[in-house]
């Protein structure tokens, strides 16, 4: 059974066609002018950190692959996901050039080369210890979570960013992760129609379960911590204003699971779509 | 009913009233005996140890405690310090509702 309920392409080729319209400008950034003089060094860091963590887009599809099991559309999804992420990277990565900064041959050698599946493998299964949902709900809901605490680490950043073009730029990766969080509650939503009522209840304590001491993905790869690039370097940007938006939007997002009578109220909301199709993805 | 009482209802409850269920609501996410440490000023984050993940619970608890629901652009973590921050809180947004 594959996740999504719709029986055709069309909400991934939506995404996917708001994705390209998010970045017509792609080839354009590098004439940007960047001031270094006006970027904290930490932004610096941070921006390093994420151009490597989005250059590591590998070792996370291959994680969503392991996950997501033969769901084929949820393949689908993977690869167009991942190739998002990269465009990212890209970005970053011409922000840092314009900044005078290079990423060196040893921060790529150790992202690459990093185990990070076994470390993040086992870190979602010992979350995952007493559930009785599977790995591709857990993964679903990890998505969600990530790519929400993603957007606030770009906005956090961009607040501080002192260059208007960086502060911009991060602006606008921060409503791509957005709209990615946004697929990620499609697919699940997808998914919660399909399975038993106890296993649906379980999406609140699994939210739960990955809340307490979450762990970003750069903390399975210890290039990240040798270079002092972890997620430390994240949250530091983030000021009470943002915790409060994590927590209250994820916790707002997830509490609708925990209602009993969801699935006949997502029924009845269905009836009057008569177009029978997920809600559209917000950009 | 008078124009009095009529107010009264719609406002929705004081402060005396909110005080007591927020400190029984922390009592039991914080698996307390009693609530004798649960006065007005004390800090949740630093004199109660509330985490981020217990201010999921926190909020969970009072929206369906007080049937009410805080607005996600709610700077929660600023506005609501201490318990008595918490109790304000809701008698505001109680009143709104």
């Amino acid at each position: 059974m594959n996740v999504p309920s719709w029986s055709d392409t069309r909400t991934l080729d939506e995404f996917f066609i708001r994705g390209r319209n998010m970045w017509p400008d792609l080839g354009e950034i590098d004439k940007l002018p960047f001031d270094r003089s006006k970027v904290p060094d930490d932004v610096v860091r941070f921006l390093r950190s994420t151009a490597l963590n989005e250059h590591g887009i590998v070792h996370y599809v291959q994680q969503y692959f392991r996950a997501y099991g033969d769901d084929y559309k949820l393949g689908l999804w993977a690869s167009m996901w991942g190739g998002e992420e990269y465009l990212h990277s890209i970005v970053l990565r011409t922000i840092l050039q314009g900044l005078g900064e290079e990423i060196s041959a040893g921060e790529y050698s150790g992202l690459e080369n990093s185990d990070y599946g076994e470390s993040y493998d086992g870190y979602l299964a010992r979350k995952r210890d007493g559930f009785r949902m599977d790995a591709r709900m857990q993964q679903l809901i990890y998505g969600v979570m990530q790519e929400y605490a993603a957007k606030i680490a770009y906005l956090s950043v961009a607040d501080v960013a002192g260059d208007p073009n960086v502060d911009a730029l991060l602006r606008r990766v921060a409503k791509d992760e957005t709209r990615h969080c946004r697929f990620f509650q499609l697919c699940l939503e997808a998914l919660a129609e399909n399975v038993t009522d106890d296993v649906r209840a379980e999406i609140f304590p699994q939210f739960s379960a990955l809340f307490k001491d979450h762990q970003m993905p750069q903390e399975h790869i210890s290039m990240f911590g040798e270079y002092d690039m972890g997620t430390d370097l994240y949250v530091k940007f983030w000021t009470p204003a943002h915790r409060s938006d994590l927590i209250m939007y994820l916790t707002h997002y997830f509490r609708q699971f925990r209602d009993p009578a969801w699935l006949e109220k997502r029924s009845a909301a269905r009836k009057v779509d008569s177009a029978a199709r997920p809600a559209a993805l917000s950009s | 009913m008078s124009h009095a009482i009529s107010q009264a209802v719609v406002a929705g409850p004081t402060s005396a009233e909110v005080l007591p269920r927020v400190q029984h609501l922390l009592q039991q996410i914080l698996s307390l005996e009693s609530t004798e440490q649960i006065q007005p000023d004390a800090r949740l984050r630093d004199d109660l140890n509330i985490d981020s993940l217990g201010m999921v619970d926190v909020l969970l608890g009072i929206e369906d405690e007080f049937g009410i629901r805080l607005g996600s652009d709610i700077n929660l973590l600023e506005r609501v310090v201490t318990v008595g921050d918490a109790v304000g809180l809701i008698v505001e947004e109680s009143a709104a509702a």
